[in-house]
């Protein structure tokens, strides 16, 4: 997957301007959304009125990740590959807005590659990453405002209308965002439940990807 | 909200439509490879922020599940077929490289 944000070849030297050096104090940049408003129009019509009607109809709704910011998930994606040694620091593109440098320098301002890496590992325990077995990331459907991961639960049977108006009571389980009912009322909103490889419970999207 | 979810459902109806349509070209085993990329891919973006370990678990297994091996394959499949436009074009839009380095790997 291409990085169309990125900018610029190998440069070599310090950067020019404002760049700050790599390391953890970069994890609390461009944090990461969980409001519905956070999300793209149209999708983000399609999810507030999905999510209206479930919790007027009673059931518990707790949104844990909406919008991711492109620029959260290059810092995310360039720390763990320089970090996993996938990428010299002095190879990893510029991304317009972010004013990071990857590469770090000695006190003879000297490029110094273990100093370069040891600042991206550090961002990758602060991201709580170090387990993680593959490069997260650049592009997802949260990184474009069209993904959301919510935990939905109820008790007893849920009734609600679906985007046409009809009313459906849902009584067979599970009684989460994993029933197949739901899935159905989601997708009549356009808000369509994970359908691809492997099983995430908790994700929506516009496209089911 | 009834035009809008009819609006939905055709736009949607209309990509998976034409997405299908192109991977019907393909040969089996690169149309398995871009499934189970597919599913890596978005695990890749999943990983929770801020951090939450359960999360975490969950992510960890669909990762090892479908991206296991990945690298490998992609330069397996590059190789069979590097004279055929239609699958290299799909296959290039898979970044190479996202598994950690057998130097890096824990034992």
């Amino acid at each position: 997957m291409s990085n169309d944000r990125t900018i610029g070849p190998r440069e070599r030297g310090r950067p020019a301007g404002n760049f700050a050096l790599s390391g953890h104090r970069w994890v609390s940049q461009y944090l990461g959304a969980n409001r519905l408003q956070d999300l793209r129009p149209p999708f983000r019509c399609y999810a507030e009125a999905f999510v209206g009607a479930l919790r007027a109809a009673g059931a518990n709704v707790t949104i844990n990740a909406t919008y991711r910011h492109p620029k959260r998930a290059y810092l995310m994606h360039w720390c763990w590959k320089i970090a996993k040694n996938r990428v010299s620091p002095e190879d990893v593109p510029a991304m317009e807005g972010v004013s990071i440098s990857w590469k770090h320098y000695d006190k003879g301002d000297k490029y110094s590659q273990d100093q370069s890496v040891e600042a991206a590992r550090a961002m990758v325990r602060a991201f709580q990453m170090e387990r993680l077995g593959v490069a997260p990331s650049l592009q997802s459907r949260h990184t474009l405002g069209f993904g959301i991961d919510m935990t939905i639960s109820w008790n007893g049977g849920l009734t609600l209308p679906d985007a046409y108006g009809h009313v459906v009571r849902i009584t067979s389980l599970p009684r989460t965002g994993m029933n197949r009912e739901l899935h159905r009322v989601g997708a009549s909103y356009g808000v369509v439940k994970y359908n691809r490889g492997g099983r995430d419970d908790p994700h929506w999207s516009d496209t089911g990807a | 909200m009834k035009a809008m979810s009819k609006a939905a459902g055709l736009v949607l109806g209309m990509v998976l439509g034409s997405v299908n349509a192109a991977e019907e070209k393909l040969p089996t085993d690169v149309t398995k490879y871009v499934e189970q990329r597919e599913g890596c891919d978005h695990f890749r973006g999943e990983v929770p922020d801020p951090p939450d370990a359960q999360r975490m678990r969950e992510i960890e297994r669909e990762i090892r599940k479908l991206c296991t091996g990945t690298d490998k394959k992609l330069s397996t499949l590059k190789r069979k077929y590097a004279k055929d436009q239609v699958v290299m074009t799909r296959l290039n839009e898979f970044e190479e490289n996202i598994e950690m380095s057998a130097s890096t790997r824990r034992p």
